[in-house]
């Protein structure tokens, strides 16, 4: 049989941004997969080494538009680990309840997305109007829907007073009620079963060596996620892993649907446990010569930072390794061997973020 | 799928979820940041907003004590932080709720927010 | 968090145990330092980190760990293509053209490159 190559993308319906997979195919089966990437490159972790430290809070935002809080914060995490500032205990909470708020939002929007692939446009409407609410949520808390600024290195700006709080839980409540509803159908339905259950399978070693990260490896079996590192206030929250182990794409959506309730619960706890306090510590100086490191749990994984400081207010390197970089190489193994109809969906299973994946 | 129809039923009888756009404009929580006004009538010109402005929208031009003293502000490069109006000593920034209109050129706009510069946007 | 020093000769060896004892690459960061460049490898091991650092001079080569851990290409290639750091025998090699365009400025993150110099 012959092969033939052809393009996937860079412009696709079930992309919303730029990448492009050459697809070696034989009749109807993919064989060879390689991608194509610098569609969407902004050369920020240059424009770090130009930009006072304080100032690349706001540019560390602008990586990506749907988990900009915890670039945002990470980066303010990885100052914070640099200079040596202990953060007040109110500031650690809010910014787990923000980092919890865009979680549910990723997912909401991934769920949409995914639902979109396989023409489900009803299901697609369902979950964004969901995430709409979380929008106004954090509108309400931070002032924007989408790039918060909420985070500053030592603290946050803003505080959820008691207000707020009563008017965010009835919000959640909304939005609960409305997961509660479109969550069976993920789990159920015929036609979401049939096009997701065993395609673009991840075996659980092969998910380890191929450094796959956040639900793609948790949907492989593997309780790994950064937040058990109890970074901000996580460690005080009680938190649990949430894995399945088939490595389907149908566990991926189970992950990441399990974590929207997961996140629901961690913003209520939050909310609960928020301690009184001042909101930020101040900063004094320049960072200092030496390295820090900075994991945090993004949707879609672990996001890694790396920033060495020379003792100006200029880093001499920030390097920012975002997870949908390291995905790809397991996305590449998910896809030799199934069928063309199925690659959107396999695309999407990882939930790839083009924009964070070439910064 | 029964187990759906609850939901179908509701999205059929119930009230539609979007906003009807011209006749009702979206409400901005207080707080929001939408827009970013500058009155040089309180201003000091100490230059703390040039200086801390991560995306430089703004600029000033001259020394304190000069008398043409004068701030640009750039809206276009404006990425709404509010980090300005929340440093500034003399409280002359503020930042508004709701969003500015949209724009067929780009002002750059000084002294009694006369514009200071024009480019038409290609 | 132990730090690994080590040669680029014994860079192969040191990767393999690690892969044996069931690490993975979690990334690979290049420092300039004027005059040789400093790659510090992270690995996984479990949840923790383990650093693992090589220098090498700025006209010397970098044998590829890609062909032990396929995972590596990708920041290989990134290293390459931003610093001019020479790797050698990358198992998916982009030829310096995986994030930058054709016109972009060749190794935009060297320190003594004038395009792309820091400010102030």
């Amino acid at each position: 049989m012959s092969k033939i190559t052809f393009p996937f993308g860079p412009q696709h319906p079930v992309l919303p941004e730029a990448i492009q997979l050459s697809l070696t195919c034989e009749d109807e089966k993919v064989v060879e997969v390689l991608p194509v990437i610098g569609y969407m490159h902004r050369g920020i972790e240059k424009a770090a080494e130009r930009n006072p430290y304080v100032n690349n809070v706001f540019l560390c935002e602008r990586i990506c538009g749907i988990c900009s809080f915890i670039h945002a914060l990470s980066y303010c995490q990885l100052m914070e680990e640099l200079m040596q500032v202990e953060v007040p205990p109110r500031a650690r909470y809010l910014r787990v309840v923000w980092s919890e708020l865009s979680r549910m939002h990723s997912h909401l929007l991934w769920l949409g997305l995914l639902a979109d692939s396989f023409g489900f446009e009803s299901l697609f409407m369902q979950c964004w109007r969901a995430r709409e609410t979380v929008l106004d949520a954090l509108e309400m808390t931070t002032g924007q829907r989408v790039v918060q600024s909420s985070c500053v290195i030592g603290g946050v700006r803003r505080d959820i007073n008691a207000d707020q709080a009563r008017q965010l839980r009835e919000m959640l409540a909304g939005v609960k009620a409305q997961i509660d509803a479109v969550l069976p159908v993920f789990q159920k339905d015929y036609t979401i079963k049939a096009r997701t259950v065993g395609k673009g399978v991840l075996p659980k070693d092969q998910a380890w060596k191929l450094g796959a990260v956040g639900p793609t490896l948790r949907a492989s079996g593997w309780a790994w996620d950064c937040r058990s590192l109890g970074y901000a206030a996580y460690g005080e929250l009680g938190f649990e892993p949430v894995v399945e182990n088939d490595g389907d794409s149908y566990a991926r959506t189970m992950v990441r649907a399990r974590e929207l309730v997961q996140s629901y619960e961690l913003v209520l706890r939050a909310l609960d446990a928020l301690p009184e306090g001042p909101l930020a510590a101040k900063i004094k100086g320049v960072p200092p010569k030496g390295e820090a490191i900075m994991r945090t749990e993004q949707p879609r994984g672990e996001l890694f930072e790396y920033a060495r400081g020379n003792g100006t207010p200029r880093l001499e390197r920030l390097k920012i390794r975002t997870p949908t970089f390291a995905n790809i190489p397991a996305l590449l193994a998910m896809l030799p061997g199934c069928e063309i109809a199925d690659v959107p969906v396999i695309v999407l299973s990882i939930d790839p973020c083009i924009a964070c994946l070439e910064r | 799928m029964p187990w759906m129809m609850p939901n179908i039923l509701r999205n059929l009888f119930g009230t539609p979820a979007t906003r009807k756009y011209p006749f009702e404009s979206h409400q901005y929580w207080a707080g929001s940041r939408g827009r970013l006004q500058i009155d040089l009538a309180k201003c000091v010109f100490c230059g703390i907003c040039e200086k801390i402005c991560p995306s430089r929208a703004i600029t000033k031009y001259g020394h304190k004590d000069d008398p043409n003293v004068t701030i640009h502000y750039n809206p276009f490069a404006c990425i709404y932080c509010a980090r300005c109006a929340e440093k500034c000593p003399s409280c002359a920034i503020y930042i508004l709720e709701g969003h500015a209109v949209p724009a067929d050129r780009k002002i750059t706009y000084g002294r009694e927010d006369v514009p200071f510069s024009e480019e038409e946007i290609p | 968090m132990e730090e690994i020093v080590v040669g680029k000769g014994d860079l192969g060896l040191t990767v393999q145990r690690l892969l044996d004892e069931n690490c993975r690459l979690a990334t690979a960061v290049c420092l300039d330092q004027g005059d040789h460049f400093e790659v510090l490898y992270y690995f996984h091991r479990g949840l923790d980190l383990v650093p693992l650092r090589v220098k090498v001079g700025k006209d010397e080569e970098l044998p590829s760990i890609s062909r032990l851990h396929l995972p590596a290409a990708l920041i290989e290639n990134e290293m390459k293509e931003f610093f001019g750091i020479k790797i050698t025998d990358i198992a998916i090699d982009f030829q310096g053209r995986m994030l930058l365009a054709e016109n972009s400025p060749r190794q935009p993150m060297c320190k003594n490159n004038s395009q792309t110099a820091t400010e102030g």
